[in-house]
């Protein structure tokens, strides 16, 4: 057996036309019997079968551009002799005999997540992630990621071997903002579900499937998921999302700092673990921050505050600099609070209010009050 | 099956010389046989025989006796057989031929054709493989359109020797003659959204999604547009990013709609061409942004161009030389933020 392949008939040309096919699949063929006609721009030459033989797996077609060096046909001593495919051959097989749509590298992988095939999906040009989810029957609205688990039994959750899955506990709408942090800004990450405890809990949020209540999270670490989110706002009762927190600490998970893409967090700001730093937000210079603490959109944290943990600056809150707010307190919408004022522990602080003065813990300044 | 560029540009004089009488060919071995050295001039001398010049090798020369035809009101159409010996003939369009409206108060005017078969990648070496038609920007008085296979180069060709009555550079690409054109039709070429600028030298944008999902502009003309679609397909492919592709073919004066358009929706901009970057086409587009183009920006403009390096004969050394699709990868890479994707996965 004999492989031909494609002559270069000029040192400047990489493609030749292909003019003419004399021979058919499967001819028997004489030595020095033309089988096709070649044209560059600057010649055409008949290929000539270099000896007897029968043709094989013949590559070109008439009026088709043809690669230097690329498969022209075989040449076998009987017509039932096996053929060899070389490996461009294989290539060019794969590619000519494959009715598969493209598709980008993310939606090829999503498609073969969810079993999809790819030939039943209406398309105009290149399939994407986008494509594919809406196949999958959601709207473009409700993204799902790759990686994310469709809602199934959690023994069948695919937790993978990568320790980049996460956990998001809570289903609410504070939920779906971590789940958004999550992908913009943690791209390394892959959400494999929402653990929570109502029992009118959602089947999923924003395409991430809600797997069941905290009994599951023994199952899950076990199985390998070393991350979690808080995913709950709790508006004022940072007590309880300090209660959460250590709930997910016992659990033995670890809390990354998720910092929306578009927040400005200067290098020299300090942090501990379970940060929440929204889109908007300016956390600056030699700023400290404690555990779980959420530093909502638009929030001004001025160089050298210090926030402990669980403290919740919510949208719009300005701090100037050296101000130090306590554990589990809040600070409202839009309220300000003055250079180096020192707030306790358990504190509330209404929307629009101005702080000039230390509070001290358990303090409850009410909206637009000074 | 499309033509190709080569079947496109011979058909087209073919096509003007039967319908026009005025139009005449000049330059260097057109006669058949031959035919010219890159075949555009095929069978012309045979069916025109008293219209087709085949001259002596002295570009200064036969640009200078065209300039004369075209004042005296045929439309020669001039072939140089490398670009690269345009230099020879430099002073006549320069001084001369892009000058005379002026100096003669617009009693006269030079409607003339130099072809250009410019670019590399095909192992010529170090001057025969130039892009340099950068080093006619700011000659006033000169047009100069570049071709490229997403428009009908015949067409285009035809509109610069029939219907332009100024001095026209036209170029074209050597590794493009035989490529096939890939028409335009319905708004799509291909797998793409098209669209085609108005006007006697269109500009066509080229995108795999709509064009308001662009993230980033890729403008490359000639010999780069081919590359810049292939980009653009991998940009999708491996990153779910959508890049659009403006391939301007009036390169002087140059025409800024479309990309000014194209990165006022995409905030991003990556500029192509063949010769090194150094004073050249890339530097002109990004000056020429109007302002709200420019106020739309997100990131510092990209140019992709040729090391500023003669280019060799050995193929490594010439494909590390010219800029080619991973450069222009790279390129939009380097503009593009990292967390600003706009893809399902956030």
């Amino acid at each position: 057996m004999e492989w031909l392949h494609i002559p270069m008939l000029n040192a400047n040309e990489d493609e030749v036309e292909v003019i003419e096919v004399h021979v058919d699949e499967g001819q028997e063929v004489e030595r020095g019997q033309v089988l096709c006609t070649l044209e560059s721009t600057k010649a055409t030459a008949d290929v000539e079968a270099p000896c007897d033989g029968f043709v094989r797996a013949l590559g070109v077609r008439e009026g088709q551009r043809a690669k230097v060096g690329q498969p022209l046909c075989a040449l076998t001593a009987t017509a039932d002799e096996p053929v060899h495919l070389s490996s461009p051959q294989a290539d060019a097989g794969a590619q000519a005999g494959s009715d598969l749509p493209r598709a980008t590298r993310r939606a090829a992988a999503l498609a073969s997540e969810y079993e999809v095939d790819l030939r039943t999906i209406p398309h105009e040009g290149i399939l994407t992630e986008r494509d594919i989810l809406a196949h999958l029957g959601r709207g473009p609205g409700a993204l799902r990621a790759p990686g994310d688990q469709a809602a199934r039994a959690h023994t069948d959750i695919e937790v993978g071997g990568g320790g980049d899955a996460i956990v998001i506990y809570g289903a609410g709408g504070h939920a779906r903002v971590v789940i958004d942090m999550v992908r913009e800004g943690r791209r390394d990450l892959r959400i494999i579900g929402i653990i929570d405890d109502a029992p009118d809990r959602p089947d999923e949020l924003l395409g991430v499937p809600v797997l069941g209540d905290a009994s599951m999270f023994a199952g899950l670490r076990e199985r390998g998921v070393r991350l979690a989110a808080l995913g709950v706002g709790a508006v004022t009762h940072n007590a309880l999302r300090a209660e959460l927190f250590a709930r997910l600490k016992r659990e033995g998970f670890l809390m990354p700092n998720l910092i929306h893409p578009r927040a400005a967090v200067e290098s020299s700001a300090q942090m501990g673990q379970g940060n929440q730093i929204f889109a908007g937000a300016v956390v600056s210079s030699c700023v400290r921050l404690g555990d779980n603490t959420i530093i909502n959109s638009n929030v001004v944290v001025s160089h050298d505050c210090i926030i402990e943990d669980h403290a919740h600056l919510t949208p719009g809150a300005l701090l100037a600099g050296g101000v130090q707010v306590g554990p589990r307190s809040v600070v409202g919408m839009g309220a300000t609070i003055f250079l180096g004022v020192r707030v306790g522990a358990d504190v509330v602080v209404g929307n629009g209010s101005h702080i000039l003065q230390n509070l001290e813990d358990q303090r409850v300044v009410r909206a637009g009050e000074r | 099956m499309s033509q190709t560029v080569l079947e496109s540009l011979n058909q087209a004089l073919h096509r003007m010389m039967q319908t026009d009488e005025r139009v005449h060919l000049i330059g260097e071995d057109l006669l058949d046989p031959y035919g010219g050295a890159f075949k555009v001039s095929r069978g012309l001398s045979t069916a025109f025989e008293d219209r087709v010049w085949t001259t002596p090798i002295s570009e200064a020369g036969f640009v200078g006796v065209a300039i004369g035809m075209a004042m005296g009101g045929l439309l020669p159409v001039v072939e140089i057989m490398f670009g690269d010996f345009v230099l020879l003939a430099a002073d006549q369009l320069i001084n001369h031929g892009a000058k005379y409206a002026w100096i003669y108060n617009e009693k006269v005017d030079v409607p003339l054709v130099v072809r250009l078969p410019m670019g590399g990648r095909r192992g010529y070496g170090p001057t025969h493989s130039q892009t340099l038609e950068k080093h006619f920007l700011g000659a006033p008085g000169l047009a100069i359109v570049a071709t490229n296979p997403f428009v009908d180069s015949g067409r285009l060709l035809e509109t610069a020797t029939r219907y332009d009555r100024r001095p026209v550079l036209f170029v074209e690409n050597k590794k493009m003659y035989a490529r096939r054109q890939r028409p335009i039709q319905g708004g799509r070429c291909e797998a793409m959204d098209a669209r085609v600028s108005p006007g006697p030298y269109p500009s066509v944008s080229l995108s795999f999604g709509s064009f308001e999902m662009a993230d980033v502009t890729l403008v490359a003309y000639g010999g780069m547009a081919e590359l810049a679609v292939e980009a653009a397909e991998r940009l999708l492919i491996e990153d779910e990013r959508y890049c659009e592709v403006v391939m301007p073919t009036s390169i002087q004066p140059l025409e800024m709609d479309a990309i000014a358009q194209s990165v006022a929706r995409s905030g991003h901009l990556v500029v192509a061409e063949e010769s090194p970057g150094a004073g050249g086409f890339g530097a002109e587009v990004i000056s020429a942004l109007p302002a709200a183009a420019w106020a739309a920006l997100r990131a510092q403009p990209q140019r992709v161009s040729a090391l500023n390096l003669p280019i060799a004969n050995s193929t490594a050394l010439e494909a590390a030389t010219l800029p080619d699709v991973d450069d222009l990868l790279a390129a939009m890479r380097r503009v593009l933020p990292t967390a600003a994707s706009r893809s399902a996965t956030g």
